[in-house]
């Protein structure tokens, strides 16, 4: 019935397709990147057939081997344990993983690295404060780069990335669509938007998902989008955006800096007998930092990603199932965020420097 | 539009599509400089694959790696196993030679492959005065000119080895750090010759700890510069600490905390001094230490509540099921205008 994993397990979101549409967020440059996407899907066999991993073939990078591209995107660049547990795996930081996913064509792989390093350079250069908050701390800004860098260059779907669309789109000069007003910005004619039905829905979506939002966040911004996907089937894209910092939307007034992201996208399977299949992918990244006289500055950044899926009856509606779902997830989230992530970073500075009572009882104090 | 301005579009538009390899070797080095601790060969791989330029990444790596050992104070261990040698600025002789002012020997290390290839004995000038090296060094053999200082009570300290200050931090780092490892530059007025002239000297500790196969790397890094006031008989320590931890099983979080402090105290005899100097610093980090903590409990319940709370402000979950008439009710408070 439900199942919950890191997304790192791999290779059991049943796909019905192999190209997501982004609900008019093509361009030229991205039409043809999604046709290669499509070449190289299917060379992987797609075509609603859960995929086997190769792993020896992934993990030297596909650079060197002329085989066909990886092609179950998002799913390979996200960390994974090791197959044997003696081998170190390679630091998450970069997820750079990328590496693998990218097409083994030279000029391919030339492209995106370029599409790489203009986005980083954007990110590191073009946003001054942003730029500030890199130079302090080594956590979030590396992995929020490339992760939505890794995203948007992949196209897994485009509106995983909105939440930093900002960056990411301006970057490309491409145009968004509002959620509220369904319009493009800026103006776009011919832009795609989704069925008059399912905007529906996208429109109770968006208001629900505010209160929600104001409930769990106390402030915050939140966005819904959805677009159709082939087999009677729809994604829903659900982005949360709250500023925790005392300037921002603080409300406690103890984060001199902290934001929390949350990308939830959410594939809705045809209805069969009174039940959909929803396969949540869900996202957060997160930056806090607290800076005090007597503590000097102390921050914490990172990022996780994990998967569910789940069989429901439809009875109650979509938008209440998808709802209830990504509560569970953001719950278990901000927890193991909070007690796992958390909780290894201080045992790390307890290995590296023990609890003082402890020094303490076998140094005598020499202080006056 | 004239031919030039089309011209000067094209260009501005080209230079949009492609990044030169100063800029492509600028972003390839903030990677690396930007590594967790531990993890810079990591990311080196990474980086270099994904430049796919060998030139690039090479004036890259040549550039970031000694900034990266210098600000992780990476530790080496020197190939005539005489113990490890810190990477730090205080003990940098030229870009790849590296004091050890314990052994007394200069290590020149690989920056880039991170090692050590080869040992020589400092000279004279390398090294700081006999003076200095009371205050400092814990070397053994006595100085014809300590004796004559200091009277025979030097000589007698120097032989059952109780002498200054690096004696003390190493005992102090081995209690407080399970791998810690440190050492004592003279980081100015190295050739003052007796009392009457200021100088400084820089304790440096550096505790890391790498465990890539329970996804965790960490480092802990102080500097502590003292300053001899000659005219003043005082002494001016300023700190700053720096730890850092990586996790990232299944997910990927940073802790990074910086801390810098003051404190003062009189200037004595060495043996004093490298004893009060101790116990300052051992004070200081372990008050640090405590106040990590506190930030740590804190988080639960007040810092990370700012970002996202636990449970909604109704203290129920949502009610999905009933969303209709939450959106009924935001608008009606929205015409009512009591909203917000």
């Amino acid at each position: 019935m439900y199942t919950y994993r890191g997304v790192s397990n791999g290779h059991h979101r049943p796909r019905k397709r192999v190209v997501y549409k982004s609900g008019g967020h093509q361009t030229k440059e991205e039409k043809k990147k999604s046709s290669n996407n499509n070449n190289n899907n299917n060379n992987g066999g797609g075509d609603g057939v859960d995929k086997t991993d190769p792993p020896s073939a992934q993990r030297d990078g596909a650079v060197s081997t002329p085989e066909p591209a990886p092609s179950p995107l998002l799913r390979s660049t996200l960390p994974s344990r090791p197959a044997s547990p003696g081998s170190p795996p390679p630091p998450s930081l970069l997820e750079l993983r990328v590496v693998k996913l990218i097409p083994s064509h030279p000029s391919l792989f030339f492209y995106n690295c370029l599409n790489l390093f203009r986005a980083i350079r954007f990110y590191t250069t073009v946003t001054p404060e942003r730029n500030s908050f890199c130079v302090n701390t080594t956590g979030m800004p590396i992995p929020t780069a490339s992760q939505c860098v890794h995203e948007w260059l992949f196209r897994e779907p485009i509106c995983l990335v909105v939440s930093h669309a900002v960056i990411i789109l301006t970057l490309l000069d491409e145009k968004m669509r509002s959620p509220w007003s369904n319009k493009y910005h800026p103006f776009l004619e011919d832009g795609n938007l989704p069925s008059p039905e399912l905007r529906k829905l996208e429109i109770e979506a968006n208001e629900v998902f505010a209160i929600y939002c104001d409930q769990y966040y106390e402030g915050g911004i939140s966005s819904v989008y959805m677009w159709e996907d082939d087999n009677e089937s729809f994604v829903g894209c659900f982005l949360i955006k709250k500023d925790g910092s005392k300037s921002g939307q603080g409300r406690r007034g103890y984060l001199q800096e902290g934001s929390w992201d949350a990308i939830h996208v959410i594939e809705v399977g045809p209805e069969e007998e009174g039940t959909s299949r929803y396969c949540l992918t869900s996202t957060v990244m997160l930056s806090l930092m607290t800076d005090a006289e007597s503590s000097g500055t102390f921050s914490l950044s990172g990022s996780i990603r994990r998967q569910m899926n789940m069989d429901l009856s439809v009875a109650d509606g979509h938008l209440c199932n998808m709802g209830r779902m990504i509560e569970e997830m953001e719950s278990k989230l901000r927890n193991s965020l909070n007690q796992v992530y958390f909780g290894k970073t201080r045992e790390m500075v307890c290995t590296l420097r023990p609890p003082a009572e402890l020094v303490q009882l076998k140094l005598p104090d020499r202080d006056s | 539009m004239s031919e030039e301005d089309q011209l000067e579009e094209e260009e501005e538009e080209a230079e949009e599509e492609e990044l030169s390899d100063e800029q492509k070797k600028e972003i390839a080095k903030w990677f690396l400089t930007h590594a967790p601790a531990g993890e810079i060969q990591y990311v080196a791989k990474d980086v270099r694959s994904l430049l796919f330029n060998e030139i690039v990444y090479g004036m890259a790596a040549e550039e970031a790696f000694p900034l990266y050992n210098k600000a992780h104070m990476v530790s080496l261990p020197m190939p005539n196993s005489s113990g490890d040698v810190l990477i730090t600025t205080f003990g940098e002789l030229s870009e790849n030679e590296y004091l050890d002012p314990r052994t007394a020997q200069v290590a020149t290390v690989d920056h880039v492959k991170q090692v050590c290839t080869n040992v020589r004995p400092a000279t004279d000038e390398e090294l700081p005065s006999s003076y200095i090296e009371d205050f400092r060094g814990v070397e053994p053999t006595v100085s014809y000119d300590a004796v004559f200082s200091y009277g025979f009570s030097m000589l007698f300290h120097s032989y059952v080895g109780s002498c200054p200050l690096d004696a003390e931090i190493i005992k102090y780092v081995g209690e407080a750090y399970p791998k810690g490892v440190c050492a004592v530059y003279c980081s100015k007025g190295k050739d003052v010759e007796g009392p009457g002239s200021d100088f400084e000297l820089a304790v440096v500790i550096s505790a890391a700890r790498h465990s890539p196969q329970n996804f965790c790397n960490g480092s802990w890094r102080s500097i502590w510069k003292i300053k001899f006031n000659d005219e003043m008989r005082t002494m001016e320590l300023t700190g700053s600490m720096q730890v850092g931890a990586h996790y990232f099983e299944e997910g990927n979080v940073q802790l990074d905390a910086n801390h810098e402090c003051k404190d003062s105290t009189a200037f004595q005899a060495p043996d004093d001094c490298a004893i009060s100097i101790a116990s300052i610093i051992s004070h200081h980090e372990n008050e640090y230490l405590a106040s990590l903590e506190g930030s740590y409990s804190n988080l639960p319940d007040t810092t990370f509540k700012d970002l996202r709370r636990k449970l909604p402000v109704t203290r129920t979950l949502f009610p999905w099921h009933n969303t209709l008439q939450l959106s009924l009710n935001r608008d009606i408070t929205k015409e009512l205008g009591t909203g917000k």
